[in-house]
């Protein structure tokens, strides 16, 4: 998939971005591009922006009529605009000893930066607040809602880890996670996952309790999904998991059917939760996890509004 | 257990390198690479899952990858299989008894060359047997020993290409010999080889050429036996014809060459006068199965050809002995070499087409005379004067004879071998010292000659010259002579046969040689007067043929009474015969007989009765006419009342026509005798002495002497058997020269001077070392057991004289011959004879029989069969090489292309 040159979306490889190294610069061009790259896209525009006119019926509020039409036409008009949102949301990212694998032009972690640094300046430019908090085996990091431009530095400077630790009780971060966000909000969890599944359910569902909208990304790096290694190999385990020697070639059906399960698993207790799950791996190109993003929010617009209208 | 292998190295190095998929195995293990891996739940669960399937597939590669590499080393190592029975010999004895007989040189035109069977025999043994048995795997040891000298192994070596080579050269020198030799002696010191190497596999290889001769009879019989116990312990026994033409499978009798062969050159004498025409009797014998014609038998003296002697024989029946005589003039002294040939055939053998004799030649052939009344002998009257007169005024016939008067003292003399023939002349007796001289001189092959006289003393000559039929004397006396017989009686006798003149003595075998001359004149024997002689015990004596025979009768001087109830008997018998109808027609004509026989009973001379019963039984009658029928006829029934009538009317005829014997020949030992019943002077005969008779005379005396001494001329000397010569220790010194002297040397080149021969030899003989003796009972025996070629030897002895520095010596010679009855008939033992007898009705019992020109030879080759030859075990090793490949490569996950196969859960979505 190589990028032609005027193809905008050449600056959305992963290659092409690990050559940026700064973060926010690297958001900044992802997002630009991005949505230099989209035409008229309908979910440009934001909250105060005028939609439709549409007849009065017994109901409505008033203050939304049009009275520049009623004064022309005579007639009852409501004038619809977009519902302003003041939209929270909190990037939860995971920092841990597992997320620095990746043999690719990112590893995992620094795919999930990236990807985190995006998402951050896309809301900000959408002047929306955004948080940021990193994990590993605790909450390290947390950067409260902010909804200026600038606010971008701060979260990009928390992304950063000297010592990365192994993950322990998900449930247990994911609790400080809601104890730590007050109000409702949008939680984006971006992380490999490589923790029980039971306890990192528990904790979404906390969440979810919390009628947080949660979004997960789960960010695998391509060798973990194909396991392509050859000759014998010792695994070293990272997260003090134990060693293991073998012939990979040997394992890996073994290996992809364990991890069809666990996807699965994931996938499904996501699902079960409402809670939007995506898998990301680190060779996507960066727009996946933005438009994505984009989707899921229009999703949530789309049933606010029929909730709404309803 | 790596007996099992042919190459028991590689077996081992296999199994060492059997190891190396572990050790490859383990080094890989120990080299890896380091991956930090953060999945690591799915590794291990991975691991967790598949663990036992994973182990249970690696190993199963691990042992299928070991069992290539023994596959391999199978292979490589050529794995012969495992034993369970008794261990399997290591090494193969092969022994080869090649058969050097005479009948191998049988030879025959293959492509326009000539070959013999030994010819073919050494191919084989070389090309054929040492060649495939070199190819077997195992170590094979090759023996090669000959039938004539099966002491000495001529060959022994492992097999290899070099020792074939070694083998080939070493049976270039080898020939086929004159001898003829028994094959259980070879199989027997075979036997005796095989002793040493019993827990080897052990074949022997007969190559010979199989003739009737050798393997049937007695010996074959014995030879079979051996065989057989041989192979009772697990011998196999090859047999190897050689013959020509090959063997066909399934063949009964096999064709074989015809061969013609002289069997006997017999002299007349061993010792002959110089310029006598000598005879010579020569014996061929036709070994074919068709008939030959024309055979001209060629005659050599010396070496010289000698066309005037040569004698065609015009037909030589198959399967049948013919005699033809020549005469050979014999004018230089000493031993003289005489040979017979018959022009070489194209197939056959040609070493018997040659036979040899040896004729010593003197001056005069010395006859030692002892007379019973020496100082008369040479007088006019003495018992010996006609034989003086005779053989001293050699001339015409009698020429070239020396009588020697001597005395019985004589016979002491240590050289009685010297004469050829002593005449015994009304001796009285013997003292036992000389009796046993003479015994011993006769049984070595000297004659001796008994003319009776009135000194004669019955009870010695009976009792130890006699002895019962086991001395020296062929018949034994009376207890006295006839008495003198009155003049009354002389005139008589001599009255009545000049009115019906008789024979005198009749003679009883036309065909043998002492009489064969004078027999067409037998009438002269009709006026032969013997007035006296020595009766014969008749009850105690009867001729034996073989041994000894009435060669000369007395008649009968019997009354004709004695015989009158026999003859009345027999008539009477006669009578009640010829009452059957179917001889009516003879009954007339018996009765003329029947009253001639019984005028002759009324006091006629007995001769009237034998000449009438002669007349009657050989009456032919007159054709046609009835009145005189054939009377032969008559005697020719198959009636066994005629049959007993004839028999019994023919003894009354010999009976009444033969009276005493008169001379009476006989064997002793390897000498003959002859008894002269009369004097041999004018005493009790007129033989001698009195005209018309003594014409004949000299002539039977000649051949009596010829007779005499024709007996030990035809002594059979043949190569390769034991020879020995005894001699007086007295008279010689204990040494012994062999000359060997070939006939037909070669002369050198004109102006090449011959080279200078020894004194008592000539150029070309071949002189052995002078060989001693050993002293044995009194006598110096000498022995020489390796005579080998055909052809005369002359062995010369040193005389002991006083003077101590004597050059004298003295020569006998001895014509050796091949052993014709042996080895000459070329017929074939049948195949399947052999092999029964040896097999004696068991199966796989290795015995087996080759010919030369088959291929079967290859089945020698005992190569041990190998798994290696065996396609199923590359068809193992295939399946096992696919199998091992096919679970390589599936246990290596081989990816398609650089597709990487994405678990359904990792698909994203797609967008856009």
């Amino acid at each position: 998939m190589a990028a032609k040159a005027d193809d905008p979306r050449r600056f959305l490889h992963p290659e092409t971005i690990a050559r940026i190294s700064r973060l926010d610069m690297r958001a900044r061009h992802v997002v630009e591009g991005f949505i230099s790259g989209m035409h008229r896209s309908p979910f440009f525009g934001h909250s105060v922006e005028f939609i439709q006119h549409r007849e009065y019926v017994p109901g409505d509020d008033i203050r939304h009529l049009d009275w520049k039409v009623w004064s022309k036409t005579d007639r009852y008009y409501i004038k619809q605009f977009e519902e302003e949102t003041n939209l929270r949301c909190t990037i939860v990212l995971d920092v841990s000893e597992s997320m620095h694998y990746g043999r690719g032009p990112l590893n995992k972690y620094s795919y999930a930066c990236t990807a985190a640094a995006c998402l951050a300046y896309l809301l900000l430019k959408q002047q929306d607040s955004v948080g940021l908090i990193t994990f590993d085996s605790d909450v390290r990091q947390v950067v409260p809602s902010r909804s200026a431009i600038t606010h971008i530095d701060a979260i990009v400077k928390a992304m950063d880890v000297s010592k990365p630790r192994e993950k322990t009780d998900p449930e247990k971060i994911l609790r400080r996670v809601t104890e730590t966000i007050s109000s409702r909000g949008m939680i984006l969890f971006v992380s490999d996952l490589l923790v029980d599944r039971p306890p990192l359910l528990r904790g979404l569902e906390m969440l979810q309790h919390r009628r947080h909208d949660v979004m997960v990304f789960h960010v695998l790096d391509d060798d973990e999904l194909v396991f392509p290694f050859t000759g014998t190999t010792r695994f070293e385990g990272m997260e003090e998991l134990p060693q293991l020697t073998c012939d990979p070639r040997a394992l890996r059906d073994g290996y992809l059917e364990a991890l069809e399960e666990y996807l699965v698993e994931v996938r499904r207790g996501c699902v079960n939760q409402g809670i939007d799950y995506s898998l990301i791996k680190t060779s996507d190109y960066l727009d996946a996890v933005l438009s994505k993003f984009l989707h899921h929010r229009m999703a949530i617009k789309s049933s606010a509004k029929a909730r709404t209208n309803a | 257990m790596l007996e099992s292998f042919l190459f028991p190295a590689s077996m081992t190095a296999g199994g060492l390198l059997v190891s190396s998929p572990i050790i490859i195995h383990l080094i890989n293990r120990m080299r890896f690479k380091r991956v930090r891996w953060a999945a690591m739940e799915f590794l291990l669960k991975s691991q967790k899952r598949n663990r036992r399937r994973l182990i249970i597939e690696q190993l199963i590669l691990l042992l299928l990858r070991i069992l290539l590499v023994l596959l391999i080393a199978l292979i490589v190592a050529r794995f012969i299989g495992v034993f369970f029975g008794p261990v399997q010999p290591q090494t193969s004895q092969h022994l080869i008894l090649l058969d050097n007989t005479l009948s191998m040189n049988d030879q025959f035109l293959e492509n326009g060359e000539s070959k013999n069977s030994f010819k073919e025999a050494k191919r084989l043994v070389v090309d054929e047997i040492a060649k495939n048995a070199a190819k077997a795997s195992k170590a094979q040891q090759l023996k090669l020993i000959v039938a004539t000298e099966p002491q000495e192994v001529r060959f022994d070596q492992r097999l290899n290409d070099q020792s074939v080579r070694d083998l080939g050269a070493r049976l270039a020198l080898i020939e086929p010999t004159a001898l003829h030799v028994d094959l259980l002696l070879g199989v027997k010191q075979a036997r005796k080889l095989f002793e040493s190497t019993p827990q080897d596999q052990r074949v022997l290889y007969l190559v010979s050429d199989f003739r009737q001769t050798d393997w049937s009879g007695p010996n074959g019989e014995a030879l079979l036996a051996e065989l057989a116990e041989m192979r009772k312990a697990d011998v196999h026994i090859k047999f190897v014809d050689t013959a020509d033409p090959p063997r066909k499978a399934d063949e009964k009798d096999s064709p074989y060459h015809d061969n013609l062969a002289i069997v006997g050159l017999r002299p007349e004498s061993r010792v002959t006068a110089r310029n006598r025409m000598t005879e010579f009797v020569v014996t061929l014998f036709n070994y074919s199965l068709t008939e030959r014609k024309n055979v001209q038998v060629k005659v050599k003296v010396n070496g010289q050809d000698r066309a005037d002697s040569s004698v065609p024989i015009p037909v030589l029946r198959p399967g049948q002995k013919t005699e033809a005589r020549f005469h050979v003039y014999l004018d230089q002294l000493g031993i003289n070499q005489i040979s017979a040939n018959i022009d070489p055939e194209d197939t056959g053998l040609n070493i018997d087409n040659t036979r040899y004799a040896v004729v010593e030649v003197r001056e005069r052939v010395p006859i030692l005379l002892i007379d019973g009344d020496p100082a008369n002998s040479r007088k006019e009257g003495g018992d010996a004067y006609f034989l003086h007169v005779m053989f001293n005024a050699n001339r015409g016939v009698a020429a070239g004879y020396d009588l020697v008067l001597g005395v019985p003292a004589d016979l002491e003399r240590p050289n009685l071998e010297q004469y050829p023939s002593i005449y015994l002349a009304n001796v009285r007796e013997l003292e036992d010292k000389r009796l046993a001289a003479l015994e011993n001189y006769v049984r070595k092959g000297g004659n001796v000659a008994f003319f009776m006289g009135e000194r004669i003393n019955p009870e010695f000559y009976n009792k130890k010259l006699y002895n019962d039929g086991n001395g020296v004397f062929p018949v034994p006396l009376a207890d006295r002579a006839t008495p003198e017989l009155s003049a009354e009686d002389k005139e008589q006798r001599l009255l009545a046969n000049l009115g019906d003149p008789q024979y005198q003595m009749f003679l009883r075998n036309e065909n043998h040689a002492i009489f064969k001359e004078v027999f067409p004149y037998k009438d002269i024997f009709k006026f032969l007067t013997i007035e006296r002689h020595w009766p014969v015990q008749r009850s105690r004596w009867k001729p034996t043929p073989g041994k000894t025979e009435e060669l000369a009768t007395l008649p009968n001087r019997q009354a004709v009474d004695d015989y009158k109830d026999t003859t009345q008997d027999l008539l009477t018998k006669l009578k009640t015969v010829l009452e059957k109808k179917d001889y009516d027609k003879y009954r007339t004509r018996f009765s003329v007989y029947h009253d001639a026989l019984r005028d002759v009973l009324t006091g006629k001379p007995p001769h009237r009765l034998s000449s009438t019963i002669e007349a009657m039984l050989t009456d032919r009658g007159q054709a046609g006419n009835a009145d005189l029928p054939n009377l032969a006829e008559f005697w020719g029934q198959t009636d066994r009342e005629v049959e007993d009538l004839r028999g019994r009317f023919e003894t009354l005829r010999d009976t009444v026509q033969y009276g005493d014997p008169l001379v009476v020949t006989g064997t002793y030992g390897k000498g003959r005798t002859i008894a002269w019943m009369t004097s041999i002077g004018r005493k009790w005969s007129s033989w001698a002495g009195d005209f018309p008779v003594s014409a004949t005379f000299p002539v039977v005396m000649i051949e009596l002497q010829k007779w005499l001494t024709a007996g030990t001329s035809d002594e059979n000397l043949l190569v390769g058997q034991p020879f020995g010569i005894q001699l007086e220790p007295t008279l010689f010194e204990d040494k012994v020269r062999r000359i060997y002297r070939p006939e037909g040397k070669e002369k050198g080149a004109a102006g090449q001077p011959e080279p200078k021969a020894e004194p008592g030899t000539q150029p070309g003989d071949v002189v052995s070392p002078e060989q001693r003796g050993k002293v044995d009972q009194g006598r110096l025996a000498f022995s020489f057991p390796d005579i080998v070629k055909p052809g005369m030897y002359l062995f010369e002895f040193t005389p002991k004289t006083e003077e101590t520095t004597s050059d004298k010596r003295e020569q006998v010679g001895f014509a050796f011959n091949v052993d014709t009855n042996t080895e000459s008939n070329l017929l074939r033992a049948g195949r399947d004879a052999l092999v029964d007898k040896v097999k004696n009705g068991e199966k796989d019992t290795g015995v087996r029989f080759y010919t030369s020109a088959s291929d079967q030879f290859t089945d020698l080759e005992q190569k041990q069969r190998d798994l290696s030859e065996y396609p199923w075990l590359f068809l193992l090793f295939l399946l096992v090489l696919v199998l091992e490949q096919a679970l390589a490569v599936h246990l290596s996950f081989h990816l398609k292309g650089n597709e990487a196969a994405m678990p359904a859960g990792a698909m994203r979505p797609q967008n856009v």
